[in-house]
C-alpha cells in the first residue's frame, strides 16, 4: 500500500515539475528506474519479513541504479548493450521479490483469519 | 523504527514514481525539446541549411516572377511568333519538296538518241546514246551549283534523301520508276542556269555531243508539284551542345 501511495505521488510531483531530459538519456533513466523498482520490491518485502534496513534500503536504491547507469554507460562505450544485463538481473530479482511477497502477504492474511 | 521504515520506502517510492513521470514525458513527447550537445549542433546546421535553401527558393521565385511578367509582356506579340513559325515551316515544306512552288526557271528534256538499224544493242554507240542514272545525278548536280533552288524530274522533287538508281530501261526518283524522256525542270537564277546548260564543257552538252537529244527551254513560269513524303526521323536525335556524344 505504501508503495503505490509513494508512488502515486512520484508521478504527480514529477508530471507538476514538468521537467524533462534529453532523449538519447531515456536508456539509462530506464535501467535506473528498474534498478529503484528491485530496491523497492525488496525492502517491502524485507518489511513483511521483518528484516527491513533503511541503511541497505537507502544504499541499494542509490547504488544500484547508479551501478545500472554505469554499465549501461560503460556498454553505450564498449557498443555493447550492457543494459541488458542490469535488465536480465533486476528483471529476475522483482519476480522473486514479488513471489516473497506474495507468498508473506498471503500467510499474513490466513494467519489473521485464523487468529480471527 | 517502524515509522522510520515506512518513511523510507515512502521515500523511495516518490523517487521511483518522479523517475517513471520523467520517462512518461520521454515517450510521450513534449513540445519542449532538451537536446545534447552534438544534437544542438546539428540541429543549427540543419537551420543554417534550410535558411539558405530558403534563400535561395526566394530568389528563384523572384527570377520566375519576372520571367512571368516578360511572358506576359510579350504575349500580345505572340501571335506573330505563330505566323512566323508557321510561314518558316511553309517555306522549309517548300525546299524539302513536299509543297507546290512555282516561279522563273529552265527546263531540259533528255530523250535517248536513236539507234542504227544495224547497231548492236550492246556496242559502245549504242550505251552512249542511252541516259544513265550517273547522267542524271551529274546535271542535278550542275544545275544546283549554278543557282537551281528547286529541281524536279519528271515530276518527282529532288530533296535531301532523294536516290536517283538506275533500273534497266528506267530511272528511279523518289521510289518511283520514270521512263524517258527525263524532264528536268529547275527553278532559280535563269541566266546562270542557261549558262550552264549551254556551257561548252558542261554535262548537258557532253551528253549532247553523245547522241543524246537534248532540249533546252526557258520557262517564266514554272510549277512544281509537291512530291516528296517528309518522314520522322527513327535514329538521328539532336545534338547538344553540353558535351554529350
Amino acid at each position: 500500500m505504501i508503495v503505490v501511495i509513494g508512488l502515486l505521488i512520484g508521478i504527480i510531483l514529477g508530471l507538476a515539475m514538468n521537467f524533462s531530459i534529453p532523449d538519447i538519456y531515456s536508456t539509462y533513466l530506464t535501467v535506473a528506474i528498474l534498478a529503484c523498482l528491485d530496491s523497492v520490491f525488496g525492502a517491502l518485502k524485507a518489511y513483511l519479513g521483518h528484516t527491513f534496513d533503511s541503511i541497505v534500503f537507502i544504499s541499494g536504491f542509490f547504488g544500484n541504479a547508479l551501478i545500472a547507469v554505469a554499465l549501461t554507460f560503460l556498454g553505450d562505450k564498449l557498443g555493447i548493450p550492457m543494459y541488458l544485463a542490469a535488465v536480465i538481473v533486476f528483471g529476475g530479482r522483482l519476480f522473486n521479490n514479488f513471489a516473497v511477497i506474495r507468498r508473506l502477504v498471503i500467510e499474513r492474511y490466513f494467519r489473521r483469519k485464523k487468529n480471527d | 523504527m517502524i515509522k522510520l521504515q515506512k518513511i523510507t520506502i515512502l521515500f523511495g517510492s516518490i523517487v521511483l514514481g518522479i523517475g517513471i513521470s520523467i520517462l512518461f514525458h520521454i515517450t510521450t513527447g513534449e513540445k519542449t525539446i532538451i537536446l545534447a550537445q552534438s544534437e544542438y549542433r546539428d540541429a543549427t546546421e540543419y537551420k543554417l541549411k534550410l535558411l539558405k535553401e530558403i534563400d535561395v527558393l526566394n530568389r528563384q521565385q523572384k527570377d520566375n516572377a519576372e520571367k512571368l511578367a516578360l511572358y506576359k509582356k510579350t504575349t500580345d506579340s505572340s501571335s506573330d511568333i505563330t505566323s512566323n513559325l508557321l510561314e518558316e515551316l511553309k517555306q522549309n515544306r517548300m525546299l524539302l519538296g513536299a509543297e507546290s512552288v512555282k516561279g522563273p526557271g529552265i527546263t531540259l528534256i533528255f530523250s535517248d538518241g536513236e539507234q542504227n538499224v544495224a547497231e548492236n544493242a550492246d556496242s559502245i554507240d549504242s550505251w552512249l546514246k542511252t541516259i544513265h542514272n550517273d547522267d542524271m545525278l551529274k546535271v542535278i548536280n550542275g544545275l544546283k551549283l549554278n543557282g537551281a533552288e528547286v529541281i524536279a524530274i519528271n515530276g518527282e522533287r529532288i530533296s535531301a534523301t532523294t536516290e536517283i538508281y538506275c533500273s534497266w530501261a528506267f530511272i528511279t526518283i523518289n521510289g518511283k520508276k520514270l521512263p524517258a524522256p527525263f524532264e528536268i525542270q529547275a527553278i532559280g537564277e535563269q541566266e546562270s542556269l542557261l549558262a550552264y546548260a549551254n556551257s561548252e564543257f558542261g554535262q548537258v552538252k557532253i551528253m549532247a555531243n553523245r547522241g543524246i537529244k537534248v532540249n533546252i527551254n526557258k520557262a517564266a513560269h514554272l510549277v512544281l508539284q509537291g512530291s516528296v513524303e517528309l518522314k520522322s526521323p527513327q535514329y538521328l536525335s539532336e545534338q547538344l551542345e553540353t558535351g554529350e556524344k
